[in-house]
């Protein structure tokens, strides 16, 4: 297990403001954010790499704060995976076990193993600069995985790769933490990528971390504005007042219809209803049941197989996903009368400030 | 199509290329017109003078020591100053920069100079005699080329992207064991680059050697001093001889820096 406490770092104009974060043995853990939030840094002040300012490092209930890297115990990835290019692929692999001084027959054994794992076993005597991106990819993390380290760092593992390789790549990254018994910290900013992939994520902005949950709960409860903007929610409605009813909270949108969803929100303070496009339902016609409310479409965007549909509920815009055969079978079109409705489950109420409440009082520190 | 030709773009162009013809022109003129001098017999004959051949040998040990001593200085040095954040960095870059810039007869003169001081005279009493002497010739060599070897030593580290000594780290490394595993194999043709191209600098030395060595025929003599007393004495012959061997030397010293990719800079 990977714990940090209260991470402060300052590089440059750059610092991570307070990060603290438990990542369980054998978890997917991926810290997302957008390019510049800190996500290497962080990474790097996991592995040692940089003495942090101020907080703590534990691995495994050890505090390893003042630890240099070679003594953590946790290998890393460079997002282009810098294999060194004056060892064949084979002595790549066998770097980390050459230094633990292991006899020759084990470090063969050691990379016959995890060459045939991953498949590059036809590639040991290969030079790196002869291999493709993927099998770069592997390389690296068959000598990171070699010294059996308690995890491994991976430092935005599949932006160099191409579409196809990235998604078979990314397969097998998914079973790594199973397979080696690691836990596996991934960094990316891309928010499908992190859905994919990681049983938790880690979302960070400016050095802070802002909300760390399983996918579906960040996907679906993002808790401020940042959140639901990165992971691309496009609705998000001011809510002018909110009552607890017997069938949920009932929410009354600025300028909109009245709105049910599930849970309270867990703040005082002014809130936003959150709802994804894709759980907006459509219904074409003007009558819909109790709980749907009339709109007009005013735009209709295709965007390959699937349509961002712009309704128009008095002053409110809110986006709907459909696909295209939908949007044909219903006849929409620019200006038709629809019914949409939103299942309570689907309307999450968040905090309305840009990050959550206790992060945004740092925030306005920094910035003055 | 004359408006073409006479284009701004054409006219700069033929400008910039005309510059660069004419110095070259100039430095290969300049340097062939020492060989009409001197035929091939005489040359070779030359080549087998007693003078000559202490000279060649004498500079060849000379410069093999200095040269060794600086590379065994500056690649540590060059690490430093490639890797870490030192206090007073550039007071610390312009110390070792300086005898770069400074004339050679200063370095031979502050060489002179510290043989004076109280620490100077304790090392010529107790170790070694330095001033007027053969080993003080290395030390004239090495003072004013150890700055070049820095330099190049620092920038081959530089030309390694230090995340492959943090990835080694991360797999076991030592700061030691990442520098002689990754850093140094991999920086290891620019670093023979930066070694050849000071041996190279050195064989030439010359203004510190005869102010802190002396010009003594058959004693402290190295190729450049040689030269300067056959040219001064009438020996026309022997000192063709050893600047041609010097030439080809320097010729050959270049080509080889070039194909190992050196980069001497004072960056």
């Amino acid at each position: 297990m990977i714990e940090i406490r209260d991470i402060h770092k300052r590089l440059g104009d750059f610092s991570l403001r307070g990060v603290s974060v438990a990542i369980q043995e054998r978890e997917y853990f991926v810290i997302l954010g957008p390019t510049g939030a800190g996500k290497t840094v962080l990474l790097e002040c996991i592995a040692g790499l940089h003495p942090v300012d101020h907080g703590q490092v534990f691995i495994n209930g050890v505090d390893v704060t003042d630890f240099p890297p070679e003594r953590r115990r946790i290998s890393y990835v460079p997002q282009d995976y810098v294999l060194f290019p004056h060892l064949s692929v084979y002595e790549n692999i066998a770097f980390s076990l050459r230094l633990l001084r292991w006899p020759a027959d084990r470090i063969e054994a050691r990379v016959t193993e995890l060459t045939d794992l991953l498949r590059i076993s036809h590639l040991l005597h290969r030079a790196p600069r002869t291999l493709s991106g993927g099998e770069q990819q592997r390389t690296a993390l068959a000598r990171a995985l070699a010294p059996q380290p308690t995890a491994l760092l991976l430092d935005e593992p599949l932006s160099a790769l191409d579409e196809t390789t990235r998604i078979a790549v990314g397969e097998e990254l998914k079973t790594l933490p199973e397979r080696f018994g690691t836990t596996l910290v991934h960094v990316c900013h891309d928010f499908e990528e992190a859905l994919r992939l990681a049983t938790r994520i880690g979302i960070i902005y400016q050095g802070l971390l802002v909300q760390v949950g399983t996918p579906e709960e960040v996907f679906t409860r993002p808790n401020c504005r940042f959140v639901a903007e990165f992971t691309r929610v496009r609705n998000l409605l001011p809510v002018e007042q909110w009552e607890k009813t017997a069938h949920g909270v009932l929410c009354q949108i600025a300028g909109g219809p009245r709105l049910l969803a599930a849970e309270a929100p867990a703040w005082n303070g002014p809130v936003i209803a959150t709802i994804r496009p894709e759980n907006v339902v459509i219904k074409p016609g003007s009558q819909g049941d109790a709980s749907s409310f009339s709109a007009t479409v005013t735009d209709i965007e295709v965007i390959g197989g699937a349509a961002d549909v712009v309704l128009g509920v008095g002053e409110l815009r809110l986006h709907a996903l459909m696909t295209r055969q939908s949007i044909g079978q219903a006849a929409l079109q620019v200006g038709s009368q629809v019914a949409a409705s939103i299942a309570p489950a689907d309307v999450h109420l968040a905090p309305d400030s840009f990050l959550p409440p206790e992060l945004q009082a740092s925030e306005e520190q920094q910035t003055g | 199509m004359f408006a073409r030709l006479f284009s701004q773009n054409v006219l700069f162009r033929m400008a910039v290329h005309a510059a660069l013809w004419a110095l070259v022109l100039l430095l290969a003129g300049v340097l062939l017109s020492i060989f009409p001098f001197i035929t091939w017999q005489e040359f070779t004959e030359s080549l087998r003078d007693p003078q000559v051949t202490y000279s060649i040998n004498f500079s060849l040990l000379c410069v093999g020591v200095s040269t060794a001593v600086s590379v065994l200085l500056s690649i540590p040095a060059g690490y430093v100053l490639s890797r870490y954040r030192i206090p007073l960095a550039s007071v610390v870059d312009t110390i070792v920069d300086l005898p770069i810039v400074l004339p050679q007869l200063i370095a031979g003169i502050a060489l002179l100079m510290f043989f004076q001081t109280p620490p100077g005279v304790w090392i010529e009493t107790n170790i070694m005699e330095f001033a007027y002497s053969r080993p003080g010739v290395v030390l004239a060599i090495f003072f004013p080329t150890i700055s070049l070897a820095v330099r190049s030593m620092k920038a081959g580290f530089d030309s390694v992207d230090p995340r492959y000594e943090q990835v080694a780290r991360t797999l076991g490394c030592t700061e030691w064991q990442a520098f002689r595993k990754v850093a140094l194999p991999l920086a290891r043709n620019s670093l023979i680059a930066g070694a050849v191209l000071n041996w190279a600098y050195a064989l030439g030395v010359f203004g510190s050697v005869v102010m802190f060595s002396g010009a003594t025929r058959m004693k402290t003599d190295v190729i450049p001093v040689a030269i300067f007393l056959n040219m001064t004495t009438g020996r026309i012959d022997l000192g063709l001889t050893l600047t041609i061997v010097l030439l080809v030397i320097a010729v050959v010293s270049l080509a080889l820096f070039k194909r190992l990719g050196g980069k001497a800079t004072l960056a």
